[in-house]
């Protein structure tokens, strides 16, 4: 039977069309390209004859042909050359979407470390594993087909980023989530890495004071891994195949939860070992934002303004239009004031008051996109995966059962579960706190794995 | 003139030990080949492919297009995501402009690019499919 797509004329999207053709094993499906407005009520005239063409116009040659693609296998050397001359190679000349600037090849847009055989030979240095053990790219939640890397591919990354072999472990566990590979469209989807464990401390993580700003070598390598990751390992090019109108506050931040938590290391919570090492990550919408940029409560005071109380986190949670799940990061000495003051002995506790007080109407259930169209809200295990401990089940008080039968104005749960609230201690001395939306569940890495 | 010939060897002697150690310590440290361009004398890096490998695809061709749709049942088939009101009206256009032809325009029952069986079922009822949201 014959078949005609219709599809946006965007070379952006065209581009990656022609791509998941090739994958799909049609690679010249025909298209009937029309004009990028979406408040058209109907195609231009003369369109209605391009479909009748495409139905009925004979097949060329190239359109008959079958075969085997037999994509580059990108083994090897890539160049010798001076650093200008290897910067310029990475960089390439790739052209994206019309509308914005060139797009690096091979790189995050900045010059990196030359991946000569010498240092990646260090790098694997890091991991006790195969250089030639097989990693899938591409099976996850978002991917750009299916990649094949092996150890040393990553180890290759990791030298461009500026890593140091003992960050390999967190490297290739970064690697085993798909890495960042951001989102065919859509506007802010990105990527958020946090590790738990001893490890952190011992490769030089930054769990304190700037934990999210730039300077700690550790976190920006890791975060440039990463992202060079998901662009040499898993495909991503942006502007071809990552068409976020906007673009994500978060892409790759990796950071280290901070030990001096007066409750359990989210390791614990997750039901690791206190001394196993795990990287959580998030992908999706993901957004971490400071207190500051928004005036939750008043305060009587600049100390209790400072200090954020959980009505203070309860009031922003509430703005969140992203019902997935939610993040909220205390620093040591404001978590140790919520448990002296609020009475919140672990985690969980924090993770249930916000889930009960983390309010919006019962109407704004019935009628949200998300839940009732695509019914994410009423899966048992939205996202489910048997392999992640970071996984649950939705809540019984926010079963679809229960929560349809609630007069329209009753106040429900804005979240699945307890369990889509992620509480992280990290930050400096003082009292601070930050917030924000994830679009799902995180998945907990063993880090351990790859030693 | 005393002053030029002063700062004539302070340059001078700035070069002199510049050029008494590596250029480009990092390159010469690192155990990296070592080879000198021939043009700029720079070091250069022999570097390893970055990129990972793809799966080789078997692809097919495409099905023979139809003679003519007279007579034909064409399935105007709107995926949903988009604007989708514009299939609809691409179908009662198509419907218009070959009347012979037997035009039926499906919205599939499955969201976010799930289908269901019976989109399966109906989109493969035709004679030709038409497949698009407008997105």
């Amino acid at each position: 039977m014959p078949v005609v797509l219709e599809s946006f004329e965007d070379e952006g999207i065209n581009i990656t069309a022609k791509q998941e053709f090739m994958r799909e094993g049609v690679p010249m499906v025909r298209q009937v390209l029309t004009p990028q407005d979406t408040s058209l009520k109907k195609f231009p005239d003369d369109y209605t004859q391009k479909f009748v063409d495409a139905l009925t116009t004979p097949l060329t040659d190239g359109e008959k042909k079958s075969g085997t693609h037999v994509p580059p296998t990108n083994e090897g050397i890539l160049t010798t050359g001076t650093y200008d001359e290897i910067s310029e190679l990475l960089e390439g000349k790739l052209i994206g979407h019309s509308s914005i600037g060139p797009i690096a090849e091979m790189t995050d847009g900045l010059p990196v470390v030359p991946p000569t055989e010498s240092r990646v030979a260090k790098m694997l240095k890091g991991t006790s594993h195969d250089p030639e053990e097989i990693m899938e790219f591409g099976n996850g939640f978002m991917g750009h087909g299916l990649h094949y890397a092996t150890v040393k591919k990553v180890a290759t990354n990791a030298v461009m980023a500026g890593c140091k072999p003992e960050y390999m472990p967190v490297v290739l566990a970064i690697a085993e989530s798909g890495a960042c590979v951001g989102y065919p469209g859509d506007s802010s989807f990105g990527h958020l890495y946090i590790v738990s464990g001893p490890m952190a401390k011992e490769i030089g993580m930054n769990s304190g004071f700037c934990y999210l700003a730039p300077g700690n070598p550790a976190n920006m390598a890791l975060q440039r891994a990463g992202t060079l990751m998901g662009i040499n390992l898993a495909g991503t090019i942006f502007g071809i195949n990552v068409l976020e109108r906007t673009g994500p506050l978060h892409w790759g931040t990796i950071f280290a939860e901070n030990e001096d938590t007066p409750w359990e290391d989210l390791n614990e919570h997750f039901g690791y070992d206190p001394d196993e090492n795990i990287l959580l990550s998030f992908s999706g919408k993901v957004q971490l934002l400071p207190f500051q940029n928004i005036e939750v409560k008043s305060g009587t005071s600049l100390h209790e303004v400072m200090m954020g109380t959980p009505d203070h986190a309860v009031a922003a949670l509430k703005t969140l239009t992203n019902v997935n799940g939610a993040l909220l990061t205390l620093t040591p000495d404001t978590a140790r004031y919520w448990k002296e003051e609020y009475g919140f002995k672990t985690m969980a506790d924090i993770q249930e008051y916000m889930y009960i007080h983390v309010t919006w109407k019962q109407e704004d259930w019935a009628k949200n996109y998300w839940i009732q169209i695509l019914g994410r809200g009423k899966q048992e295990t939205p996202f489910t995966s048997a392999r992640n401990q970071a996984d649950y089940q939705i809540d019984k008080r926010s079963s679809p059962t229960r929560l349809s039968k609630l007069p329209a104005d009753a106040d429900v749960p804005k979240f699945a579960s307890p369990k889509a609230i992620t509480v992280i201690v990290a930050g400096g001395t003082g009292n601070a706190w930050s917030w924000g939306g994830a679009f799902g569940r995180p998945m907990a890495y063993s880090i351990d794995k790859w030693r | 003139m005393e002053k030029v010939i002063s700062s004539t060897l302070i340059l001078s002697a700035a070069l002199l030990i510049s050029f008494s150690f590596p250029l480009n310590v990092d390159a010469q440290g690192g155990g990296q080949k070592m080879e000198k361009s021939s043009i700029s004398n720079e070091p250069t890096y022999t570097i390893l492919d970055p990129r990972s490998r793809e799966p080789e695809v078997k692809y097919q061709g495409l099905n023979p297009r139809l003679d003519t749709l007279d007579g034909k049942k064409v399935m105007v088939v709107n995926l949903h995501g988009g604007n989708e009101e514009v299939m609809e009206a691409l179908a009662t256009d198509l419907q218009a402009a070959v009347p012979a032809c037997n035009v039926e325009y499906y919205a599939v029952k499955g969201k976010w690019s799930n289908l269901e069986p019976e989109d399966w079922e109906k989109m493969l009822s035709g004679d030709a499919v038409i497949l698009g949201h407008n997105y």
